[in-house]
């Protein structure tokens, strides 16, 4: 980094540096707290809207997964439509798409890499759309005028309040909606089921899974 | 800005040095109690403890087990072979010292934590000569605020980056010549080895490969192969001792593609911005290895960096801990940029600076604009995956401190549960069983043995639902679930504190600093029905 560098350069340098003073600076809590009184509870509504499009997405991931494996695998694992000059095509681009050429070279070991993911994913779904209803159902409670400590209420306009209604009204039928997607691929997909695969370790009145 | 000293290594005061390690000493010192520990702090502690009874870490002690691995820690013997006991030792040492106490099982993590920051300036002063750069890369640690966090923790964080940082130490003085170096920087890997071998292995590799890339001509091959021989005999009992092979069968590779973003992600967010390393890409576009010895360091620190990631990748579980260790290089690097920053406009150097060691704007603000911030729906404004200035949270926590998860339930427990009495949680077990004198099941223990007909005294069913490595329910959930009637058997206490997923834990995607404004999930503790007719009664 010559000091003798164009002038340009410098003041883009110091410029961006100063942009980012500056939004660091309007997005400290302290500052938008005394911006925007009732700072909390926008931001717990916020979180759940882009929490609930995080689940969506996971959802479509899920479904991505799971569809690569109907298509591309058997019920045991292994790859349908094998063949030496596709071999020889992904080798070559390996570079390209390694975690693919794995899939190829190691069949079994992927199904069951990507069955697990997608397990874990449906877990993630699952806990989401929990913090979701949790956080949903505080807000009603912070937005009800009939309760004493409907902190929201009292620090929200009343246009920012119908918008927070509205948009908690929106969230909750769009998890419904996960739910129901989730179910259904649970239901498709009964080795995802995950959540009480343990049962049989209960019946000695014992907490025990493993020997 | 980096005026060289008169020649390296010489010794001066520093006065700014004292000010820096009187700020750190604070900083890590001041109430290392004011939250107790957390569960896998509590593990720690209650290996320790029993370390002070039976000589060895034993994760049964007639009462209690230890287990966050449904049992596969330990085989019939109830010898721990899951982790190092390192830090099992050291944590032991400090409470024949100290006491059974949170300031003294957390005292020797804090102390190594405040050696990095010294061994941080030397190492750049002494093989540089840069004061300059000495001084702001010790000071980008001491304010670091992560890296203080997992320093006040009572597990192996500090003494993973402190070896890290010694091995540096020794590499750059004349191992090839000199025995001294040469073996403390074996002891140093072998006893790195010995602190988390995760650690190790990732760090060991990219070290390796960085030296030999970048100070081909330093490594003279004899005394290399005997240093590795040494390293390798140290390794043996280890081997030996602990369950690194069946670990090993958890490495997915193909989670590879998962871990790795995520692991990039959490070094730009909480250590080396997007913007600086951009930057140094682009400055170091063209292969080559450059002629200056600060600038060589720095793109060697780089690769050290950016290898350790790929390699603990690896493992399943992601995690920003495994990062600490990373903390100092990186640290080391800024301050290097810092100072070229400085040498090329005066007003952005300082800017950087400044921005740099009290802030995590650069951090935040450029991941924000490119929507790539990773900022879970639990987090709030006062957390650090949000713009803030870190040390006023960090210090806002250390001043006003409020009851966690943890402390509500010992401080409920330690009132209301008589000695001995069962109580069953779902997770959060190792705080109970070190802070008070029940006896307590379920957690991630797997195997706890109830009597046919026997219930628990208490419950305490977490809000958070956890699912084991095999991704089924943790047992302790199901049993509650599938057993137990709390609605007829039970009467539920619900407690005025928010159910945390974690409490004191360090990460900064679930370190609260404040609690938050609302509890959205309150405790909730469930007292056997039976218990309370005998006390009345």
């Amino acid at each position: 980094m010559s000091s003798k560098s164009p002038r340009w350069r410098k003041v883009l340098l110091a410029s961006g540096l100063m942009l980012v003073l500056v939004q660091g600076l309007v997005r400290l809590p302290e500052v938008r707290g005394r911006l925007f009184p009732g700072l909390f509870w926008e931001q717990k509504l916020h979180l759940a809207q882009k929490e609930s499009l995080r689940v969506e997405r996971r959802l479509r991931y899920i479904g991505a997964i799971l569809e690569e494996l109907n298509e591309t695998f058997d019920q045991d694992g292994f790859q349908i439509t094998p063949g030496p000059f596709k071999e020889l095509l992904v080798l070559a681009q390996w570079w390209v798409n390694l975690p693919e050429l794995w899939g190829r070279l190691l069949p079994k070991m992927t199904y069951e890499t990507k069955l697990r993911l997608a397990q874990k994913e449906c877990i993630d779904t699952e806990r989401s759309l929990k913090n979701i209803n949790a956080t949903v159902e505080a807000l009603d409670r912070a937005l009800d005028p009939k309760v004493p400590q409907g902190a929201a209420g009292s620090l929200l306009t009343a246009s920012g309040l119908s918008q927070a209604r509205d948009l908690t009204q929106d969230i909750r039928r769009r998890c419904w909606e996960y739910r129901q997607e989730l179910q259904n691929l649970l239901q498709k997909w009964p080795e995802l089921k995950v959540s009480q695969d343990n049962k049989a370790g209960l019946k000695s009145g014992e907490i025990i899974v493993r020997p | 800005m980096a005026k060289p000293l008169r020649r390296p290594g010489s010794f001066k005061f520093d006065p700014i040095l004292l000010v820096l390690l009187m700020a750190v000493v604070f900083l890590l010192l001041f109430r290392l109690d004011h939250r107790p520990f957390w569960q896998d702090e509590a593990e720690t502690a209650c290996l320790a403890r029993n370390v002070l009874k039976y000589g060895v870490p034993q994760a049964f002690d007639g009462v209690n087990l230890i287990s966050q691995e449904e049992g596969r820690e330990f085989n019939g013997d109830y010898l721990w072979r899951w982790s190092p006991w390192l830090q099992v030792y050291l944590t032991a040492a400090a409470f024949r010292l100290g006491g059974l106490t949170t300031t003294a099982g957390r005292l020797p993590f804090a102390v190594l934590g405040i050696a990095c920051v010294i061994l941080v300036y030397f190492l750049v002063k002494r093989h540089f000569g840069d004061l300059v750069w000495a001084r702001l890369a010790a000071a980008l640690l001491a304010f670091s605020v992560p890296f203080l966090l997992f320093s006040r923790q009572c597990r192996y964080y500090s003494m993973g980056a402190f070896l890290v940082l010694v091995s540096l130490y020794a590499f750059r003085q004349k191992w090839q010549s000199r025995w001294g170096p040469a073996l403390l920087l074996a002891a140093s890997l072998g006893l790195l080895f010995y602190t988390n071998y995760l650690i190790f292995f990732s760090y060991t590799t990219a070290f390796l490969l960085a030296a030999i890339l970048f100070y081909r001509q330093e490594v003279l091959v004899p005394r290399s192969l005997v240093l590795l021989l040494i390293l390798g005999l140290m390794l043996v009992p280890g081997l030996a001792l602990y369950r690194i092979w069946e670990q090993t069968s958890m490495v997915e590779v193909l989670h590879v593609w998962i871990s790795l973003p995520r692991y990039f992600g959490d070094l730009f967010q909480f250590v080396v911005p997007l913007p600086v390393a951009v930057a140094l890409i682009w400055r170091w576009r063209r292969p080559g290895i450059p002629r200056d010895p600060k600038e060589k360091f720095a793109i060697f620190l780089t690769l050290i960096i950016s290898v350790n990631l790929c390699v603990i990748a690896l493992i399943p579980s992601c995690e920003h801990r495994y990062l600490i260790h990373l903390y100092p290089l990186s640290v080391i690097l800024l301050g290097w940029v810092v100072c070229q920053v400085w040498r090329y406009q005066k007003f952005s150097g300082v800017l950087l600076g400044v921005m740099l060691i009290f802030t995590n704007w650069l951090h935040l603000v450029p991941l924000d604009w490119l929507r790539i911030t990773n900022r879970p729906v639990h987090n709030d404004f006062y957390m650090l995956t949000h713009p803030n200035i870190p040390l006023k949270l960090f210090l806002g926590e250390l001043f006003s401190p409020y009851p966690d998860v943890n402390l509500s339930l010992i401080r409920f427990f330690q009132n209301c549960a008589q000695p001995g009495e069962t109580i069953l949680v779902t997770y959060g077990d190792l705080p109970l069983q070190f802070y008070t004198s029940c006896k307590v099941i379920g957690g991630l223990q797997g195997r706890v043995l109830l009597g046919p007909e026997e219930l628990p005294d208490w419950v305490v069913k977490r809000w958070y639902t956890r699912w084991n490595r095999d991704l089924n329910l943790i047992s302790s959930e199901a049993f509650i679930r599938e057993k137990l009637k709390l609605e007829k058997d039970y009467q539920m206490v619900v407690l005025p504190y928010e159910d945390e997923i974690f409490g004191n834990r360090a990460d900064p995607y679930y370190h609260h600093f404040v609690p938050p404004v609302e509890p959205i999930n309150r405790i909730i503790v469930y007292r056997k029905r039976s218990k309370i007719t005998s006390h009345v009664q």
